[in-house]
């Protein structure tokens, strides 16, 4: 007898819809957009997830349908469409992004707004490392690229990170 | 915090903000209907919001009731790029007495993507094209006929032939 799977999807998407959301949020414009990002993924993860029983899908399946969704979203607009969705983007962030328990702590502002600004390659590899959990060989089954080609995407941006963190302090300092 | 392992630390400490109360809401409605067993197809992702998802995509007469649909007394012309499928008699797994008599499927219009493709050595270009399946339902008890129309989107490749 088959098991109605709704409960189950519902309590796996309880659990990773904020990290899926945050993964969406690099191929969307708003916050509203990349839930609906998420919500369109649903739809074809349930698709796929037919032929296992309805079974919850995991964590890098999700992303790379997110990712496909995104990918073929912004594939139908243009270049200029592209730049001002960055810019909106950009000025969006800020209200999403951070834990309000954390929106105090200068440094995790800053480190926010550095993650902002890193390329779309090396910040998807830190949201699925961080915030999704994944191993370097999910991520990359995800990604379509080698483990060791996300592994060093993931070492540069946390180098690119720290630099741009030290520069913040220096300038900081200098400026006191 | 400078060194790497220190950013990685603190990027932990960021946590990703959740999903809206409407949002979390419109998703859990979503699985609700994917549960209940009503079809939902998505080829690619609509050029339209998808916020409309929810009913834009679902099958069904439940959804057909909740879509844009006209009921009214069918034409009886064809458009030539109508490829009409196989009349069918069958009982739909609805409680309502809807006979399906008829579904047919057509392309209602075709752009040109900005992206190419090879495959074998043959250049292929991507097209957007906007597809209508179409049902002709009866309702058994009052006879009449309604026609759902379902506008998708796709990418299609197609081979290059000309330059």
């Amino acid at each position: 007898m088959k098991s109605c799977p709704s409960a189950e999807w519902k309590a796996w998407l309880a659990e990773n819809g904020p990290r899926l959301l945050l993964f969406a949020r690099g191929w969307a414009p708003s916050r509203e957009d990349a839930q609906d990002l998420v919500q369109e993924a649903i739809v074809r993860l349930w698709n796929y997830q037919q032929d296992k029983g309805s079974a919850v899908p995991d964590l890098p399946l999700a992303f790379s349908t997110i990712r496909f969704c995104g990918l073929n979203h912004h594939r139908s607009e243009s270049r200029r469409r592209k730049r001002e969705e960055s810019i909106i983007y950009l000025n969006d962030f800020t209200d999403v992004w951070l834990d309000p328990s954390v929106e105090d702590d200068e440094d995790a502002v800053r480190l926010r707004d550095a993650v902002q600004k890193l390329s779309s390659k090396l910040r998807e590899v830190v949201t699925m490392k961080i915030w999704g959990g994944l191993t370097f060989a999910q991520i990359s089954e995800a990604l379509a690229i080698s483990q060791n080609t996300a592994a060093s995407r993931y070492r540069y941006a946390l180098e690119q990170l720290a630099q741009d963190m030290r520069r913040l302090k220096e300038e900081r300092h200098g400026i006191a | 915090m400078e060194s790497p392992e220190d950013i990685e630390k603190a990027l932990a400490r960021l946590m990703p903000s959740a999903i809206s109360e409407k949002g979390q809401r419109s998703m859990e409605d979503l699985i609700d209907s994917l549960a209940a067993g009503e079809t939902v197809a998505v080829e690619l992702p609509s050029v339209k919001k998808p916020s409309h998802l929810p009913w834009f995509g679902l099958g069904g007469i439940g959804a057909a009731a909740a879509a844009v649909v006209v009921a009214f007394s069918l034409p009886q012309g064809k458009s030539p790029a109508v490829v009409e499928n196989a009349p069918v008699r069958e009982n739909l797994p609805s409680k309502a007495d809807v006979v399906l008599i008829g579904s047919s499927e057509f392309v209602e219009d075709a752009v040109p993507e900005d992206w190419m493709s090879e495959t074998d050595g043959v250049p292929h270009q991507a097209w957007r094209v906007r597809v209508v399946d179409q049902e002709r339902l009866r309702d058994v008890e009052t006879g009449y006929e309604v026609l759902v129309s379902r506008p998708r989107e796709e990418v299609r490749l197609m081979p290059v032939t000309s330059f």
